[in-house]
């Protein structure tokens, strides 16, 4: 009996410490409060389950087992208030509910005194009792909120990142309670007669694994921030012993002043401690928030990159949206215009054919306008257009453009001539974008020639057949000297200092420019200047 | 024997041009909106020359084109399309006559040109 007491006080005495000490670290939080509030009713508990069996007064005896009861219910209802505020006050429970709730426990409590709990209560071998009518209701009560509370702290748990330390201390928080409150409920609530007296007593026991891990939790992993207020207490304790004995229990004055030497020099030890503990938490609580801002980045920065693949993929499927809405209806004007012209639906007059070649004009200006504007589109978005295949015949491709735009020439009165040499010249290329680059080009050298014309020629390299030179000259309106260097940068490219001194040539020759870069060509422009006509030079490697 | 020709094609504009200029140069023509109903067609009307635009509502030419080869592996397949993207190209001309024409590069009368030159070479 004389061990069952010697433990039971040691227990309850340390779980009281520690209530107190979180306590007074700090008054004002609420999470130190509930917590204090949640061991001092443990407390209560503990001291009337063990005085139940101990005493051997009836009339104490059923009061404490009463007690037992009654402070079993106050005791969930502040095991909930305290997983509320745990590790931070959280608004869960509206107010109203919070007390409906604090009322049914107080109800509880109070019928713990009634028949209508327990009854029937008799200490002739140990104390025994029979279950009242609403005893089922208030076992209820106890063990949904015991679980209900674990499952708060897990939802709670599973909540925070893994490298906060909240996370740690819920874990150890958590794992206290657990132990104590289903072993306790177990043994006190549904085993409470059948077991023996020394078995029922694990459910006090048990309350040390809360002593255990909240202190573990405290010293280890800073909860409830009192960690230097452990070494200060230890620190202070140890002092006031040694100088109770320095000046209490030495007579001896060398040995007091030899002690008092030794007193000081613990003391400033012991300051030298507390500093360090100090020290040593302020690093580790910089380390923690460096940490958590280092993942917070990582996080941050993979969201934005799953954003920017998910952008990437709208902008793909828009632009390729895009190039079928605008292409499309340009694409059916021509094919009319082709019809009509080609007398498919019958015969057309001369000026109606003029008309419709006028039109069809038009639309396949349009549609070239298109296929820049969106290769200039994809460009801009960085994405691959240019894809080069060997065997491309530059001689078939330039009449190509030739004979498209023979018709352009003619209406403004100019020639357009194609000469080389060659017969074939063939090079890796992009087909359809050279295609579209020299094309910009002459279509340029028509739209700035009112009189005379321009000629189209191509020749190797005559040294060393390493390159081909497509030469584009007109008898335009030339350019200023100044404006040469900057006629294939998009006006949409250039500074605002550039802006001022070159006008915008629209996307065209910026593409041009652009493709033939990428076919590892050149492309540049000379002119005598204003009134002297332009040759625009295309070098591409053979 | 006039040649059979099947024209898949969503823009009822473009289908309009194309089977007035075919039906002209002396073809059979018989037209389809969509991938579904070409196959279709391909097994009723077992066309000379399958001529398909590739983006469509429903089954797309290029998913069609592969449905077709599945069972038919001679007709050729002319693929005709705004499309301008090179990964697109690329998966058609991976498969062997399969032949892809630009809408806008190419006009109505060259489009005839090149189905005929197709039929000639069978």
């Amino acid at each position: 009996m004389t061990l069952e007491l010697g433990i039971t006080l040691l227990i309850l005495v340390s779980i009281l410490a520690l209530g107190l000490l979180v306590y007074f670290n700090n008054k004002n939080s609420s999470t130190n409060r509930w917590f204090a509030a949640t061991t001092f009713m443990m407390t209560v508990w503990m001291a009337s389950n063990f005085l139940e069996n101990y005493l051997s007064s009836f009339n104490l005896a059923s009061f404490f087992l009463r007690l037992d009861f009654a402070s079993a219910a106050i005791l969930v209802c502040f095991w909930i208030f305290f997983c509320l505020n745990f590790p931070q006050p959280e608004n869960f429970l509206s107010i109203k509910k919070k007390f409906v709730f604090i009322l049914s426990a107080i109800f509880f409590a109070i019928l713990s005194f009634s028949d209508l709990i327990i009854k029937n209560i008799n200490i002739d071998n140990r104390i025994s009792f029979d279950v009242g009518i609403l005893f089922a209701l208030y076992a209820f009560f106890i063990v949904i909120n015991i679980f209900g509370g674990y499952g708060y702290l897990i939802w709670k748990y599973r909540k925070y990142n893994s490298i906060e330390i909240q996370r740690t201390q819920i874990l150890y928080v958590l794992l206290g309670f657990l132990i104590f409150g289903s072993v306790a409920t177990v043994t006190n609530l549904f085993l409470q007669s059948m077991l023996p007296v020394a078995l029922f007593r694990m459910g006090i026991y048990s309350a040390i694994f809360v002593a255990g891990f909240t202190a573990y939790a405290i010293v280890k992993k800073k909860l409830f921030g009192i960690k230097v207020v452990l070494t200060a207490l230890l620190v202070v304790v140890i002092a006031s012993l040694l100088m109770v004995d320095t000046l209490l229990l030495t007579k001896n004055l060398s040995l007091q002043i030899f002690k008092g030497v030794g007193v000081v020099l613990f003391m400033i030890f012991g300051y030298a401690l507390i500093k360090s503990v100090i020290k040593e938490i302020e690093q580790k609580e910089k380390m923690r928030g460096m940490a958590i801002e280092i993942d917070k980045a990582y996080r941050v920065e993979k969201k934005a990159n799953e954003e920017l693949t998910e952008l990437d993929k709208v902008k793909n499927q828009f632009l390729m949206q895009t190039q079928h809405d605008l292409r499309s209806p340009l694409g059916v004007i021509r094919g009319y215009c082709d019809l009509l012209i080609s007398g498919t639906m019958g015969k057309q007059s001369a000026k109606t054919i003029d008309v419709l070649q006028r039109i069809q004009m038009v639309a396949e200006d349009k549609i070239r306008d298109v296929n820049n504007f969106l290769d200039v589109a994809q460009f801009r978005l960085g994405k691959g257009v240019v894809s080069l295949k060997p065997g491309v015949g530059l001689v078939a491709l330039i009449n190509e453009v030739i004979n498209a735009e023979k018709l352009k020439a003619r209406q403004n009165s100019i020639y357009l001539k194609f000469e080389t040499a060659e017969s074939e010249v063939l090079i890796s290329a992009d087909r359809e974008k050279l295609k579209a680059s020299i094309f910009n080009i002459v279509d340029n050298a028509i739209k700035y020639t009112k009189s005379g014309g321009v000629s189209v020629g191509l020749q190797p390299d005559i040294h060393n057949r390493k390159n081909v030179l497509i030469t584009i000259k007109d008898t335009g309106i030339g350019i200023p000297k100044d404006k040469l260097a900057t006629m294939f940068e998009g006006q949409f490219m250039r500074t605002a200092q550039a802006q001022k001194t070159a006008e915008g040539k629209g996307i065209g020759l910026y593409l041009s420019g652009q493709i033939i870069k990428m076919h590892n060509g050149k492309v540049w422009v000379e002119s005598e200047g204003e009134g002297k006509g332009s040759a625009f030079y295309i070098e591409l490697p053979l | 024997m006039k040649n059979k020709i099947l024209i898949v094609e969503d823009d009822k504009d473009f289908v309009l041009i194309l089977k007035t200029k075919f039906e002209s140069e002396g073809f059979a023509v018989t037209t389809a909106p969509n991938g579904q109903e070409g196959i279709a067609c391909v097994q009723k009307e077992i066309p000379d020359i399958v001529l398909t635009d590739v983006l469509m509502t429903g089954m797309d030419g290029v998913e069609m084109a592969k449905k077709i080869r599945e069972y038919d592996k001679n007709v050729p397949i002319v693929f005709l399309t705004n499309l301008k993207n090179t990964e697109h190209t690329a998966q058609v001309e991976e498969s062997a006559d399969f032949e892809y024409l630009i809408k806008s590069d190419i006009s109505i009368s060259d489009i005839v040109k090149r189905i005929k030159e197709k039929l000639s070479l069978k």
